[in-house]
């Protein structure tokens, strides 16, 4: 897991998490987080763990991101000052 | 200045973990404390026991079946909360409905996407026992595929696809499935939800046809989640 590929994926995750708590465009969020769930996808294929791999691909990246987006279309899109 | 009694605290915590994390055992090495005698067992690299190669599927279907079993009413009792909730009244989501779209390039991108999607879907639930996926990941990709269709044709066309009512019919049989090849175990002279004990067929190792109860509860695991999340986002999306 100490490869220059694994550092990477772990630093844009972190980057993800902070970009997806910052931000206040709740459709640009869920984007990211969708991202985020893609790069955590990688690795746990990189931890050797393909089984939660596929299924974080499918159900972080998939499903949980789609169920945002319709949150998302049946509320509003921006989040409230001090909200 | 309100922030300082939740910073310290985050602080307090951040202290807590990186602590924790300072104790914890080097990745991957092999004497770790957690290491005993049932990760022997149930990591055993010669599948005669359940007849399966991946030891995912070994655990979730096999060693803790009635530990999937639970997770499978946890599903089933998610979904029948979401439909209490939402089914039969506007609410205070009903706005604006989802209504699909008229783009072409994501019908059409849509049509051509699905069918690859479900192929995928129904190889990862078929062969769990043998590579890595299995009923849960390859369950949701099959409801993906039903979620796309949705979100791109309107959930009228969706429903006519599969309607709530038979989605429900689905999760209640495939669950019902679960408990049934369990009670086998149970006819067959071995405990609830016994395999190989019960003497069901384990078939060569590797092969599609393999690995007994665990290959036939994987597949109604399989049609179980495709249905809640299909039912999920009907519901969700308005239609009822």
């Amino acid at each position: 897991m100490i490869t220059l590929f694994g550092v990477g994926c772990l630093v844009f995750l972190v980057v993800c998490a902070l970009v997806v708590a910052r931000t206040r465009d709740l459709l640009a969020a869920t984007v990211v987080f969708a991202a985020y769930s893609l790069v955590m996808a990688l690795v746990w294929q990189q931890l050797q763990s393909p089984d939660v791999a596929i299924t974080e691909a499918a159900l972080g990246a998939g499903i949980t991101s789609l169920l945002f987006l319709l949150a998302i279309g049946r509320t509003r899109r921006t989040e409230d000052e001090e909200g | 200045m309100r922030h300082v009694p939740a910073l310290l605290l985050l602080l307090m915590v951040a202290y807590v973990l990186f602590l924790t994390m300072a104790e914890a055992p080097a990745f991957g090495v092999v004497d770790v404390p957690s290491r005993n005698l049932v990760v022997d067992r149930y990591l055993d690299p010669d599948p005669e026991e359940t007849g399966v190669p991946n030891a995912v599927a070994r655990i979730i279907f096999d060693y803790r079946a009635h530990d999937t079993l639970g997770e499978a009413t946890v599903l089933f009792v998610a979904v029948g909360a979401a439909a209490a909730v939402l089914v039969g009244r506007p609410g205070p989501f009903a706005t604006r409905p989802v209504t699909g779209t008229d783009d072409p390039i994501l019908r059409t991108v849509a049509r051509l996407v699905i069918p690859f999607v479900q192929v995928y879907a129904v190889y990862v639930i078929t062969h769990g026992h043998v590579s890595p996926g299995g009923g849960f990941a390859g369950g949701t990709i099959l409801g993906g595929s039903f979620v796309l269709y949705l979100f791109v044709f309107g959930p009228g066309r969706a429903a006519r696809k599969l309607s709530p009512a038979r989605g429900e019919m689905v999760e209640g049989l495939t669950a019902l499935w679960y408990i049934l090849v369990g009670l086998g175990g149970l006819l067959l002279g071995a405990s609830f939800l016994a395999n190989a004990a019960a003497g069901f067929p384990l078939g060569v190792p590797g092969k599609l046809l393999s690995g007994g109860a665990i290959w036939l509860i994987g597949l109604g695991i399989g049609l179980k989640v495709a249905a809640t999340v299909a039912n999920l986002f009907l519901h969700l999306a308005g239609e009822s």
